[in-house]
């Protein structure tokens, strides 16, 4: 069974045609498994738990409603977004689960006040996680230290399902 | 004002552990539908004070516990950490939320109230007094979105009553 939670940036910094297209594209890709669960966590300030990992038919509907969620407040905070949804696949794990996947999506328009590094090394010391961090920005901020920089991908509309195929 | 023997006395929170207390003791306790209860507090912030259990001796002594614990009002996070504890629960799912509402902080409740939607928990909410507006647009909008329940209370009996009549209906059972 493959665990799938994305912590997407719900605010007015983040582009939310992108990040809703990614959301898509990932629904896409993981409602085509049948031992597939997906959950979702919106984030800005703090963090939303949207859905809990479902199986991806309980997705299909909030794809339709998702543009209706009044954005989160600013400035983001990644790293909380990613500590909820490692809550989510720890609290919800099932022994069947073979692989557990997290997905962050970030606008880094600002310097959050927590250490995303400090979450990023929890999320390492997690048994079979494999987190992946993308920016909804065209560049990699100045300030995100290099350690942090060379984990994140840009997100570009083209290439997203190609890309997804790869780790999904 | 002169305050009546049946106004939320001595303050609201004494009042919200009795009326809890006598939930858990007199109605809880004597029905057969195994009711496991669990309890979050929420100030600026929202912690669980007792996973879900049958065991009400808990619950009587998490509600010994109850005070006041910061400033603030964030009923959106209390919501969250509610439906957080009810995740490996099975069976239907109810969360009541007491508040005084000044909501004015964390997770706005009606957008919470989607994760309780999506986690199919009911949002049964009890207002002490009247609350302001906004709030009052966000509590509606709550209780719309998950199919709950939404009184508001004034006294004592008032609060007693409605929180047995809410237990009535989660439970599907009438108590005497």
């Amino acid at each position: 069974m493959i665990d799938i939670v994305l912590a997407l940036e719900w605010t007015k910094s983040s582009d939310l045609e992108l990040t809703i297209e990614f959301l898509q594209n990932t629904y896409a890709l993981v409602s085509k498994n049948q031992f597939a669960r997906m959950g979702v966590v919106l984030y800005g300030k703090e963090p939303l738990p949207l859905i809990d990992l479902v199986e991806t038919s309980a997705v299909d509907k909030l794809l339709g409603d998702i543009r209706n969620i009044p954005l989160l407040q600013h400035p983001a905070e990644p790293a909380l977004a990613l500590y909820e949804a490692i809550e989510m696949l720890e609290d919800l794990y099932e022994p069947i689960s073979s692989r557990r996947i997290l997905f962050l999506t970030a606008s880094f328009s600002s310097k959050p006040k927590i250490s995303l590094a400090d979450a990023i090394v929890y999320a390492r010391s997690i048994d079979g996680l494999n987190y992946y961090i993308f920016t909804t920005s065209s560049r990699r901020p100045k300030w995100l230290s290099n350690n942090i920089a060379k984990e994140v991908s840009i997100l570009r509309k083209g290439s997203l399902i190609k890309y997804l195929r790869k780790i999904i | 004002m002169r305050k009546s023997y049946n106004d939320l006395t001595p303050n609201k929170l004494v009042a919200v552990r009795d009326a809890v207390d006598y939930i858990v003791v007199k109605l809880l306790k004597k029905t057969s539908i195994p009711v496991r209860i669990g309890m979050t507090v929420f100030f600026g912030k929202a912690y669980p004070i007792l996973n879900p259990t049958r065991d009400y001796s808990l619950a009587l002594d998490a509600l010994s516990r109850l005070r006041i614990m910061g400033e603030g009002s964030a009923p959106g996070d209390g919501v969250i950490v509610s439906v957080k504890i009810l995740r490996r629960v099975h069976g239907s799912k109810d969360v009541i939320m007491i508040t005084d509402g000044g909501f004015n902080m964390g997770i706005p409740l009606d957008v919470a109230s989607i994760y309780a939607k999506n986690s199919s928990v009911r949002l049964n909410i009890v207002c002490l007094g009247r609350i302001r507006e906004n709030d009052l647009l966000l509590v509606e909008q709550a209780v719309k979105n998950t199919g709950g329940t939404m009184h508001t209370v004034e006294t004592k009996a008032e609060l007693y009553s409605v929180l047995k009549n809410t237990v009535e209906h989660i439970t599907g059972k009438q108590y005497d």
